[in-house]
């Protein structure tokens, strides 16, 4: 199931031009970790990011989080 | 006018239930209301029939303490702490989400005991009336050991309490809401206190760094940041120091909600269903 998820959500943040990856955390495997180069954070970082989480939580996530690691 | 006519007569009631009351001690925590509370307590009562008390523990910020001490100093509030032991109750180191019946099971029979060696009359807390409706099985145990409610009671919501606490001056005013840092837990998460040190650490972190209203949750490894949405531009250019703060309070990987802060965020997802039968079950 976690892996459906993860190859769906990547597909999205594709979709909103978004270079990044996405993985599972939560000991329910309730959050997806979005993670992203750190150039994208302040348009991730407000509405769009905001957006998005609504897009990802409908995959099956409660939680839809910003890795403070970035991708580069 | 009409809303300032109704604010009189909510202020006007207040005043009238604490004078039923005739001599109270105030479930104390620091914060907004009970705070407010306390102080027209006093006003209204006098300091000899007023009894601020601070249930101490794990699960209580310590900055939450120091306010609380300070304001009583500061506005001659009579004031106390007790030690509570929730932590030893296994139902609430269990964490359901009732876990606060059993922490404020704890609290008020504590209070009972202080009211009733002292000689006051009344047990009060400072639940408004913007609370009723939410999941709140504290309330539950409140009820059960007949702690009074004035705030709730006269009618006056959280703004109203925000507004006059800003008039009497007290520094609380607007204070962000401020729960135990056991709410920092996933419901079934055990509550220990190694895990309450971590998060309070990981937030005085973030407090250090100007963030005013946000909470970081617990999920074992991982810390998720929810930052108020107004305080999120904030976040890039503070990320080094949000992470080294974070991971310095013994979490691995830092994470930030994209939809930001949000009261109750830990009962989203969970059936109402569950959320009901679990409130009210002891």
């Amino acid at each position: 199931m976690s892996d459906e998820r993860v190859a769906r959500a990547a597909a999205l943040l594709a979709e909103r031009g978004l270079r990044g990856e996405v993985a599972v955390e939560g000991h329910e495997a309730e959050i997806a970790a979005v993670r992203v180069p750190a150039a994208e954070w302040e348009r991730i970082a407000g509405e769009e990011g905001a957006a998005l989480a609504d897009e990802l939580k409908r995959l099956g996530f409660r939680y839809v989080a910003l890795d403070l690691e970035p991708a580069d | 006018m009409i809303r300032e006519r109704a604010l009189e007569g909510k202020k006007q009631r207040l005043r009238e239930i604490l004078r039923e009351c005739g001599s109270v001690v105030v479930g104390y925590s620091g914060g907004v209301d009970s705070v407010f509370l306390a102080r027209v307590a006093v006003e209204v009562l006098g300091r000899e029939n007023v009894l601020a008390v601070t249930g101490k523990s794990d699960s209580i910020a310590s900055w939450m303490e120091d306010t609380a001490r300070e304001v009583a100093e500061r506005f001659g509030i009579p004031w106390v702490e007790v030690e509570t032991e929730e932590m030893r109750d296994p139902r609430y180191a269990a964490n359901p989400s009732n876990r606060c019946y059993f922490c404020k099971s704890e609290l008020w029979t504590r209070l009972d005991a202080v009211a009733a060696e002292r000689g006051f009359r009344v047990v009060l807390d400072g639940s408004n009336a913007d609370d009723v409706g939410d999941h709140r099985p504290g309330a539950v145990a409140a009820r059960e050991n007949r702690v009074r409610s004035p705030l709730l009671e006269a009618g006056l919501t959280k703004a109203e309490i925000r507004a006059w606490s800003r008039e009497l001056g007290l520094p609380t005013w607007d204070q962000p809401a401020a729960p135990c840092l056991a709410s920092r837990l996933p419901y079934g998460m055990a509550v220990t206190p190694e895990r309450l040190r971590q998060v309070e650490a990981a937030e005085l972190g973030l407090r250090g760094l100007g963030f005013r209203d946000f909470r970081v949750r617990h999920h074992g490894a991982v810390a998720r940041l929810e930052v108020d949405p107004a305080e999120l531009p904030r976040v890039a250019p503070l990320r080094r120091e949000i992470h080294a703060a974070v991971q310095n309070a013994g979490f691995g990987r830092v994470l930030l909600d994209l939809q930001g802060y949000r009261r109750g965020a830990l009962n989203e997802g969970l059936p109402a269903a569950q959320l009901v039968q679990l409130g009210g079950a002891r």
